[in-house]
């Protein structure tokens, strides 16, 4: 059995855990440069507000609603999530961290009984210590549960909990959810489906599996053996096992010069490093890419990208330097800039570098030391206060975040002020 | 930790020096924890006792996932020791309320109070005679956030 856990409106309830006056309020949370709602409490949900509108398009809300609105404050919200799944983990045998905000778990070998009453406890572990409320799915297939973890949050009398041990008692959820909701289908495969006849999830479980590979994809063929309660997506490999990492945003407005370019790309190998040595990886290769806005159809695009070769390193300074050439390299002047990222791969673990590379562990375990004395600095500080020097200078990148509320719980500075 | 041979230092015959070089520190290698000598003689009574440095996460902080830190405004609580300005670990898995000094959220506002009960009833004390004490009433929206389990007080 599959269990999937998903954290309920889990952006803005993290705003509601720090800030009580939140609590029972709408309140939606926005993208990086306050573009798009990207978080929504259910009473916001339940005014229309819809997922992704324009936060230009909520002002009425605001007027006529009392709708509070939050920049989206990351520091916050990472930092609740690996509290969250630490206690899954503490919990459950084994789990897969399959976003912010949600994780699958294998709990196979118990009764359907026992499954109630370990998800009920988890439930209420998390809740208790974190303060964030989860719902659960539980089902023979990551495909099934996410169904199941559907009905757990619209069915109030279920508690947050639904198992579905028998692939039977699924029929009628199915036959009333849209293909479109179905885990892993969007809405270009959706429209397609309905061109021949299937609307809901119950006639896509009972279309042939052969057909649907021939029409459509062998991944949507899984999903329809899924759906009938054959798993074939099992739980993914821990982050160790990862190959590549990415880290990248657009800016908060556009950026023509160079020079206003390499903070932010040296604010993202920053960041990038900072989750290499977390996974306990090097790399050997970095790629570095840059572009304009595509929605904005009134200027000139242009998408580039280049990548380094390197020795095998996680060292800050070395793959920022790499970083920079690249950028030196694809940056051409006259365009307006939106976005720029940096991608790490080919990692190789540490554990797993060949002991002859003497050269190179010490210069890890010299960028550890440094990484860790700048890790601490800036919990102390405040983010950014060490940084490489090409961080400070422009800060035009720096999205726009007018509304954030503070890092409750990664800044000693912004700790929640509680009155006594 | 770099275990590296000193730098060489010829000497001239005249007795100066002719060339430095720099500890070659790339090939580190990293020494085992218990570092110990092999000596001919008696051996050090405190090898057998050698142990981390203390850590005062270890001490104050018994469930991670569930600890906060919270900065204190006010002087309700002044004579249990909490004062405006300190901060107070807060642990969240605690569930044993009773007589505790707890974070608890009164009509949507956190405030620092000892939780009691009286006849079923909850009142929160005030630990400074200029304070009053809530009695919490069914039409009060109340919630017990955390238990403070203890402060930090810069002096």
């Amino acid at each position: 059995m599959i269990a999937l856990i998903d954290c309920n409106n889990f952006f803005a309830s993290c705003e509601q855990v720090f800030q009580p006056q939140l609590a029972g309020k709408p309140l939606v949370v926005l993208s990086n440069n306050d573009g798009n709602v990207i978080a929504r409490s259910s009473e916001a949900k339940k005014l229309g507000i819809g997922m992704g509108v324009l936060a230009g398009s909520v002002r009425e809300f605001v007027r006529n609603h009392e709708l509070q609105i939050r920049s989206s404050n990351y520091a916050l919200y990472g930092d609740m999530s690996s509290r969250i799944m630490d206690i899954l983990e503490e919990l459950l045998p084994k789990i897969e961290r399959y976003s912010i905000d949600e994780a699958f778990a294998d709990v196979s070998g118990l009764s359907r009984e026992r499954l109630v009453e370990l998800f009920r406890f988890v439930r209420y572990r998390v809740q208790r210590h974190t303060g964030i409320q989860v719902s659960i799915g539980v089902a023979r297939t990551k495909t099934l549960a996410k169904a199941a973890n559907r009905l757990a949050k619209r069915h109030p009398e279920l508690a947050g909990v639904c198992v579905g041990t028998t692939t039977e008692s699924f029929g009628k959820t199915l036959e009333q959810m849209e293909t479109r909701d179905v885990w892993g289908i969007g809405g270009k495969i959706s429209k397609k489906l309905s061109g021949f006849g299937i609307d809901n999830a119950k006639q896509l479980r009972d279309a042939d599996p052969v057909w649907i590979k021939k029409q459509f994809s062998v991944v949507l063929m899984r999903t329809v053996l899924e759906l009938r309660g054959e798993s074939c997506l099992k739980l993914e490999e821990p982050e160790e096992s990862r190959k590549s990492l990415m880290c990248g945003r657009s800016f908060g407005k556009p950026l023509k010069e160079l020079e206003d370019i390499r903070p932010a790309l040296t604010h993202f190998v920053q960041n990038a490093v900072t989750r290499l040595w977390k996974y306990k990886q090097a790399t050997s290769a970095i790629t570095v890419y840059l572009s304009t806005n595509h929605f904005r159809k009134n200027i000139t695009q242009r998408s580039v990208s280049a990548s380094v070769e390197l020795e095998i390193t996680n060292n800050l300074m070395q793959l920022n330097a790499a970083a920079q050439r690249a950028l030196e390299q694809i940056f051409e002047s006259g365009f307006e800039y939106h976005k720029v990222g940096v991608l790490l791969h080919d990692f190789i673990s540490v554990k797993n570098i060949p002991a002859t590379l003497f050269e190179t562990e010490s210069s890890i375990q010299a960028s550890q030391q440094l990484m860790g004395a700048v890790k601490k600095i800036n919990q102390k500080f405040g983010r950014y206060t060490v940084a490489s020097a090409s961080v400070s200078g422009s800060s035009d990148w720096r999205a726009r975040s007018k509304s954030r509320s503070p890092a409750f719980t990664t800044c000693w500075n912004e700790l929640p002020l509680v009155r006594a | 930790m770099n275990n590296s041979n000193p730098p060489a230092l010829p000497l001239k015959s005249d007795g100066s020096i002719s060339k430095i070089w720099f500890a070659d520190d790339s090939q580190g290698v990293e020494l085992p924890f218990f570092d110990t000598k092999v000596q001919a003689g008696f051996p050090s009574p405190a090898e057998d006792h050698l142990e981390q440095r203390l850590d005062l996460n270890t001490l104050v902080i018994e469930n991670p996932s569930a600890t906060f830190f919270v900065r204190v405004a006010g002087e309700s609580m002044r004579d249990v020791g909490i004062t405006d300005g300190d901060i107070l670990v807060v642990d969240r898995s605690i569930e044993n309320w009773e007589n505790r000094v707890v974070v608890a959220v009164i009509d949507s506002e956190f405030t620092i109070k000892r939780f009691t009960t009286e006849q079923e009833t909850v009142i929160l004390r005030a630990e400074n005679p200029d304070y009053p004490s809530i009695k919490i009433t069914p039409e009060m929206d109340f919630s017990v956030w955390g238990v403070v389990s203890w402060t930090l007080k810069k002096l």
